[in-house]
């Protein structure tokens, strides 16, 4: 099957339902359910993101329950509900991993850095998957925008030996240290420029390196969507509350993915406690 | 020295330390053997109000604290605000009705399995020992290892144990590929909570029952069986009442420790899908909404709640016990 480099949502719905069941027991797709606000909630809020919605405006009112962001709740649970492997409200970035290494789904929509595992020196599925970017709607682009940071402690007593260990995970050598002890391809992805013209790296990421590096670049996070935003962050809103919004946001969006209530009903909910959080804001 | 000024002394005197030596010293005798049996109970006395009551202190100290870490230039005092805060917030009510569901659910049923399996294992067979080792396995291993292996090994939908079985099962008349592939977690998310505690707790009530089995006077049995009761009757009107006292302590613990779970919610269904207790919803308010205070709250009013609760259990217990004592 084949899909363009730059995907519509559409394309991949209809992709989807053509190889449910191209091989027995593969899913057409396989998408985060998981509740927390860094698992389902990521991805949802990047097509919520392209479709034209947004968790608030410029003077931080919610909306949640109209537009852009019913549009794409409505369209990711039924995705998920008709072409996703069951179990789908407990999968996460570990399950989705597990389930496409087995052969068990044809196409996942997530983060650059499982690349690099999908294409690991014996991984069952290693050359077999082409990587297109994140499908839009709306949007020119729609990849999210994440980052593991390291971060030493006020209280510690060894902050020297942080820093100097910090200095060398995050340098040349570490990624050399990989990639003689696993390959080029589990290199971490998206920590120093200098990987993307190694060309060892470029040989053995060959398949998704380039897709890597413009999605990263391509990531625009004080705008992503089609109307401005009150605040930084793609697959986030960056505030302090949205950790909690998001989670339980989240645990509605998994019941409604598992059948236990509807996608009105947990837009409803999660308007009300979205409302909640920006009125603290409005101010 | 008493004694000896005693002897010196005038005969009334005499007489008096003559009546009441043996009292004196009786009374700081027994004064001292006191403090020599209790002393050495001092530092683990003392050591126990440290480690459970100041944390207590301090928790309830912070209840009463308008405290949200996102916030640190806003802290005040709150006077009660954080308890109404915990008792009108929507979610606290379906906690608790979700911790009274599971804690009932799982007491009850590993009761009753740990009865059973306590009165399998009370007779003699070859290998008893091992069995009962066997047995008793689920409740040591870590409880968030034991949820891991539910929700991965045997509930997964892909390549779970219970799947695996049915699709085996159908593969026997040829069907494999129609298998019905259950979701075990999202169609009955207590159901799976419920059933890995059952798992992991039923060894522990099989325990404190079988304790209670192996010390039933087997003498008067013998005396009911020869009378011609049946099995039935015995175990109705004689292993029964001797066990209830067991039955009773162990329910109360098994409630106790069922009530604070939190591994098993955690892991399986990550406090989704209707199965939030209240250990969950604490942790919830506690590390993603950070507010220290209104946690607090929430944990003093489940600690008041268990303290209620146990105190009438163990007062049943207590009489009990007494009616026991011959």
């Amino acid at each position: 099957m084949t899909l363009p480099a730059n995907p519509t949502w559409a394309q991949v719905a209809d992709l989807a339902a053509k190889v449910a069941n191209a091989q027995p027991g593969m899913a057409g797709i396989c998408l985060r359910g998981q509740t927390g606000w860094g698992q389902m909630i990521a991805p949802l809020t990047t097509v919520v993101n392209t479709m034209g919605g947004t968790w608030f405006d410029k003077s931080w009112n919610a909306h949640v329950d109209t537009g852009g962001f019913a549009t794409a709740a409505n369209f990711y649970v039924d995705l998920v509900k008709k072409y996703e492997e069951p179990g789908a409200s407990q999968a996460g970035f570990t399950e989705c991993l597990n389930d496409m290494t087995q052969g068990k789904a044809a196409m996942w929509y997530d983060a650059t850095s499982a690349a690099g595992s999908l294409d690991a020196a014996g991984s069952p599925v290693a050359g077999k998957i082409g990587y297109v970017a994140a499908p839009v709607d709306l949007t020119k682009s729609s990849g999210w925008l994440y980052s593991w940071a390291f971060g030493i402690e006020k209280a510690s007593k060894h902050q020297a030996a942080a820093e100097k260990f910090i200095e060398w995970a995050s340098g040349p050598d570490y990624a050399q240290l990989v990639a003689k002890t696993f390959g080029w391809a589990q290199v971490p992805p998206g920590t120093r420029e200098s990987l993307y013209t190694n060309p060892d790296y470029q040989k053995a990421a060959s398949a998704f390196y380039q897709q890597v590096q413009t999605a990263i670049s391509d990531a625009n996070p004080s705008d992503p969507g089609v109307q401005p935003r009150p605040a930084a962050g793609i697959q986030f809103v960056a505030i302090p509350e949205f950790a909690n919004l998001g989670t339980q946001a989240s645990q509605e969006f998994s019941s409604a993915i598992a059948g236990k209530e509807t996608v009105a009903q947990a837009l409803k909910n999660t308007q009300a406690l979205a409302q909640a959080v920006g009125a603290k804001y409005k101010k | 020295m008493t004694a000896i000024s005693d002897l010196t002394s005038t005969p009334h005197k005499l007489g008096r330390a003559a009546r009441n030596p043996r009292n004196n010293s009786h009374e700081t005798l027994t004064r001292a053997a006191a403090w020599a049996r209790r002393a050495p109970l001092l530092p683990a006395l003392i050591f126990m109000i440290v480690v459970t009551q100041l944390p207590f202190v301090a928790t309830l100290i912070i209840s009463f604290i308008h405290w949200n870490a996102l916030y640190p230039n806003d802290i005040n005092f709150a006077g009660f605000g954080n308890y109404v805060a915990v008792f009108t917030d929507p979610t606290t009510g379906g906690s608790v009705l979700t911790t009274i569901f599971i804690t009932v659910a799982v007491v009850l049923i590993s009761l009753i399995f740990g009865l059973i399996i306590a009165l399998l294992l009370d007779r003699a067979f070859w290998g008893r020992g091992v069995v009962r080792t066997m047995m008793i396995a689920p409740f040591l291993i870590v409880p968030v290892a034991a949820a891991l292996v539910w929700k991965h090994a045997i509930f997964n939908p892909s390549y779970g144990l219970l799947n695996g079985i049915l699709t085996w099962f159908w593969g026997l008349f040829g069907d494999a590929a129609h298998a019905p592939q259950v979701d075990w977690i999202s169609s009955q998310p207590l159901g799976a909570v419920n059933t890995a505690l059952i798992w992991q707790w039923t060894p522990f009530m099989m325990l404190i029952l079988l304790a209670g089995l192996q010390g039933r006077p087997l003498d008067v049995i013998e005396a009911a069986r020869i009378d011609g009761a049946s099995t039935w009757q015995i175990f109705r009107y004689m292993t029964l009442p001797h066990l209830r006292p067991y039955l009773e302590l162990a329910a109360l613990l098994g409630t106790i420790y069922i009530v604070q779970n939190f591994d098993a919610v955690f892991t399986i269904t990550s406090g989704g899908l209707g199965t939030a207790n209240l250990p969950y919803t604490i942790y919830q308010t506690f590390f993603e909404a950070q507010d220290y205070g209104q946690a607090s709250a929430a944990g003093v009013i489940v600690v008041a709640g268990s303290l209620i609760v146990a105190t009438f259990a163990l007062r049943t217990v207590s009489s009990l016990l007494k009616e026991e004592k011959p």
